[in-house]
């Protein structure tokens, strides 16, 4: 019985790994990325905030950046969820939200850029400074 | 190098009166929607739902004309920590000045849309926080220029989708195209290719 549960739980964390490494690339994302440097950056605030620290901070919490009120006041949390419905359109998911332009309407390029995102926490560029 | 050339004096004047004829269509494209507000407001009540939505796309306008102007402001500061930085031939320099002035006259332009929607535009930063310990020498300095203008394309291809008036869509991707040529010019002054693909957003 215990090792029929311990094969259905390693069965499951395998596909869960098989699925990260064939659906989401991260390479793919940081490309994608180029078309955020408009306005943001990993580690500075520009027009937009910094991304450093960005998974699991509260939506328009970053020190120093001067935020909508429509951002500080959503109540969300960016995770790979909220990230996802936000960057599909924002306007829609934040209405009054500053980064006023169309979302990004293709699936696997968002979980792409989502993943690119996610690896900034962990990058070097992002360590240097404090992160709130 | 042919492409670095700077503009004939005689272009001023040009440039006078393609500010003014942009002034009039900005603004002519705010008088549309004011009066169709003003039409909205006049039908009464049966038309309040109709007048909030209008009002409100008047707002988001606004919006994104504002987070256009930040990004420009913040280019045209760029434009000058690279101007001042030493680093520049005196060709390269005239054209980072000749870019800035265009950032500049977008601003213009941008500033004076929102005022025709009765918004109010924003100012720019007193302080950019730019990379400045990777500035060492003018490709450094190009390169920088060049991911700004890269990256301006592609905050226009989002904006422009979501204006609720096309005359302002219209007016943003004629900004578009010029931070396209920007972008190509100091590609092809890095020795890239200036036109990598058919396709940018
Ligand atoms: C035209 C400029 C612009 C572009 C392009 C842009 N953003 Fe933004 N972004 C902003 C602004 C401005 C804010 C702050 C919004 C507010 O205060 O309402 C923001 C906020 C955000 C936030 C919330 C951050 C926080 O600290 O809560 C995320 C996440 C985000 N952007 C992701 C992206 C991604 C990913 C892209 C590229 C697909 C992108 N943005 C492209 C301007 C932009």
């Amino acid at each position: 019985m215990l090792k029929a549960i311990f094969m259905v739980i390693s069965l499951l964390s395998f596909t869960a790994v098989a699925q990260g490494v064939t659906t989401v690339d991260i390479a793919q994302g940081r490309a994608i990325y180029a078309t955020c440097m408009g306005c943001h950056s990993p580690e500075r605030h520009r027009t937009g905030p910094q991304h450093c620290g960005l998974i699991g901070r509260k939506a328009g919490s970053a020190v120093g950046f001067d935020y909508s009120l429509a951002m500080q006041q959503s109540d969300i949390i960016w995770t790979k969820k909220t990230l996802d419905d936000f960057l599909t359109a924002p306007l829609r998911v934040i209405p009054g939200t500053k980064m006023a332009i169309a979302g990004i309407s293709n699936k696997v390029d968002r979980a792409n850029l989502i993943s690119y995102l996610i690896s900034l926490n962990q990058d070097a560029k992002c360590q240097y400074k404090e992160i709130p | 190098m042919n492409i670095l050339r700077s503009k004939p004096s005689a272009s001023g004047l040009v440039e006078e009166m393609s500010i003014r004829s942009r002034r009039q269509f900005l603004s002519s494209a705010g008088a549309v929607t004011l009066s169709a507000t003003g039409v909205a407001l006049l039908s009464g009540c049966a038309n309040a739902a109709k007048h909030d939505t209008e009002a409100s796309a008047t707002q988001q306008d606004v919006i994104i004309l504002n987070t256009a102007i930040s990004a420009e402001f913040e280019a045209v500061a760029a434009y000058q920590v690279g101007a001042q930085s030493g680093l520049l031939s005196s060709e390269v320099l005239k054209v980072a000045l000749q870019f800035q002035g265009h950032h500049k006259e977008h601003i213009e332009a941008l500033v004076n849309a929102v005022k025709s929607l009765g918004g109010t535009a924003v100012e720019a930063k007193t302080d950019y926080d730019f990379p400045l310990d990777q500035l060492k020498n003018q490709t450094n300095v190009l390169e920088f220029a060049a991911g700004l203008e890269r990256g301006a394309v592609s905050a226009y291809a989002g904006a422009i989708p979501v204006f609720g008036d096309r005359d302002l869509a219209a007016a943003a991707a004629s900004i578009l195209a010029d931070e396209a040529m920007h972008w190509a010019i100091l590609r092809n002054a890095l020795g890239l290719d200036p036109v990598p693909g058919a396709f940018f957003s």
